[in-house]
């Protein structure tokens, strides 16, 4: 009894482990067809700027694949994973997505791209790049890393030199109002 | 003892000749030696001190063209402008009936013509002074891309010519309302609808229809005509038609606050 319980035992763990196997190479496959042998990465790694400074990132495609691509899209997107700012990637770059013709079996390109910070605080920046077709039929994505942005925040107390100007014209404007209305008073 | 006939008959009292000047005169010494015309330019410089500095920290961050920063600049400095000098004309004779100064105006020998041009006139002056103000903080921001030739064209010709035509209907409605109040109201509100469409979004005029409507409408077309100039970069010889609208109203409007000033009545 015993023994027949230690055999069932041992087959239910044999089809458990084949199972698990059989589910984890079926996942895998599934994610390299997701990814469609397309490998996106952003250079460099960790971007430090400040507040209205450009900066330049590379993305690089790769078609490690056999099979050539479809057309695809380059999207970037830029966010704050602690949800300590709002972020709007259009106020950082006019440009957010650019269409990329089929890459070829072994191919590799790189885009590149300038963002301008508008505010400052710790951001991540991707890329993703789908199907030209996704938003028709049901695509592949392939997903970057993510690059670490510090912004600083910069702040100028006499912009263009504009102060002065700002500060004296009103003031002019006021004292003459102010000794107008003392003499208006007197008559 | 001949009774002789007169050879012709005594001159009915007319207006000296130069009423409208006289009219102007008074108008600029009121509005100048006290204190409305100071205040209203006040608060008009404050805005430009405030927008100066906003416009010239973000494009000192890159977060706005210089380009852009000037013809927005150009654009507030156009509306606040035209509406000050419309506001005043709005008061011009709604304002002298309301305070009971009106019947004293005109039981003097000054023709009703001569009041509302003289008016007129004094009313324009806010806009000549508020183009004064705006001038150097043209010259300061317009540095950089060198802009400033653009900006105050823009500013001389388009504004002139708005604030003209707005003047004018200022005191062509002044001259119907009863009361101050609504003279102004009616004003303002016609003002704001004339600005609106440049405050769409630009899909939302774009064809033929929107541009007809922007091109038809002075204060559309001069606000238009500031952004193609200085911010688009597109010549004068290819905008000069923006101008039409502005030109054709300023005439039209002035015609018929003159024409209007036969119903100046108690």
């Amino acid at each position: 009894m015993r023994y027949a319980a230690k055999r069932y035992a041992s087959i239910i763990a044999i089809i458990a482990l084949a199972l698990g196997v059989w589910l984890s190479t079926v996942g895998s496959a599934s994610a390299d067809s997701d990814a469609g042998g397309l490998v996106v990465s952003v250079t460099p790694e960790r971007l430090s700027t400040s507040v209205g400074q450009p900066a330049a990132i590379t993305i690089a495609l790769a078609n490690e694949s056999s099979e050539p691509t479809t057309e695809v899209a380059v999207h970037i997107d830029i966010t704050d994973p602690r949800g300590t700012n709002s972020v709007d990637p259009e106020d950082w770059t006019p440009e957010l997505t650019l269409s990329r013709e089929a890459l070829l079996p072994g191919e590799r390109v790189t885009e590149s791209w300038t963002v301008t910070p508008i505010q400052g605080g710790d951001f991540v920046l991707y890329a993703v790049v789908l199907d030209a077709n996704a938003g028709v039929e049901p695509g592949t994505l392939s997903v970057s890393n993510g690059v670490p942005v510090h912004v600083e925040e910069r702040r100028s107390f006499n912009p263009q030199g504009v102060l002065p100007l700002s500060v004296a014209m009103p003031t002019l404007l006021g004292v003459a109002l102010v000794w107008r209305f003392r003499r208006v008073r007197l008559k | 003892m001949t009774n002789e006939i007169p050879a012709r008959a005594p001159a009915l009292p007319s207006g000296p000749r130069y009423g409208w000047a006289v009219v102007a005169n008074q108008e600029l010494h009121d509005l100048w030696s006290g204190t409305r015309g100071l205040t209203l330019i006040l608060g008009y410089t404050v805005v430009l001190s405030v927008l100066t500095f906003l416009v010239a920290g973000n494009a000192d961050l890159n977060l706005l063209d210089a380009r852009e920063s000037i013809g927005l600049f150009v654009r507030v400095t156009l509306g606040l402008g035209t509406l000050v000098a419309l506001i005043i004309a709005a008061d011009a004779i709604s304002g002298e009936r309301e305070r009971g100064t009106l019947e004293q105006l005109l039981l003097t020998s000054v023709r009703r013509l001569d009041l509302v041009v003289g008016k007129l006139l004094a009313s324009l002056s806010v806009w000549v002074v508020a183009l004064a103000v705006a001038i150097p903080y043209v010259l300061i921001l317009a540095r950089g891309p060198g802009l400033a030739g653009d900006a105050l064209g823009v500013l001389v010709i388009a504004g002139t010519l708005v604030a003209v035509a707005l003047t004018s209907f200022g005191l062509a409605v002044s001259s119907v309302c009863r009361t101050n109040r609504s003279s102004l109201i009616i004003a303002i509100v016609i003002l704001l609808a004339l600005a609106a469409p440049s405050q769409l979004p630009s899909g939302a005029i774009r064809g033929g229809v929107g541009d007809f409507l922007v091109m038809a409408n002075p204060v559309a077309a001069g606000l238009k005509l500031a952004g193609r100039v200085i911010v688009d970069q597109a010549s004068w010889a290819s905008e000069w038609k923006l101008l039409i609208s502005p030109a054709v109203a300023s005439v039209i409007l002035t015609a018929v606050a003159v024409a209007g000033s036969r119903r100046v009545a108690l």
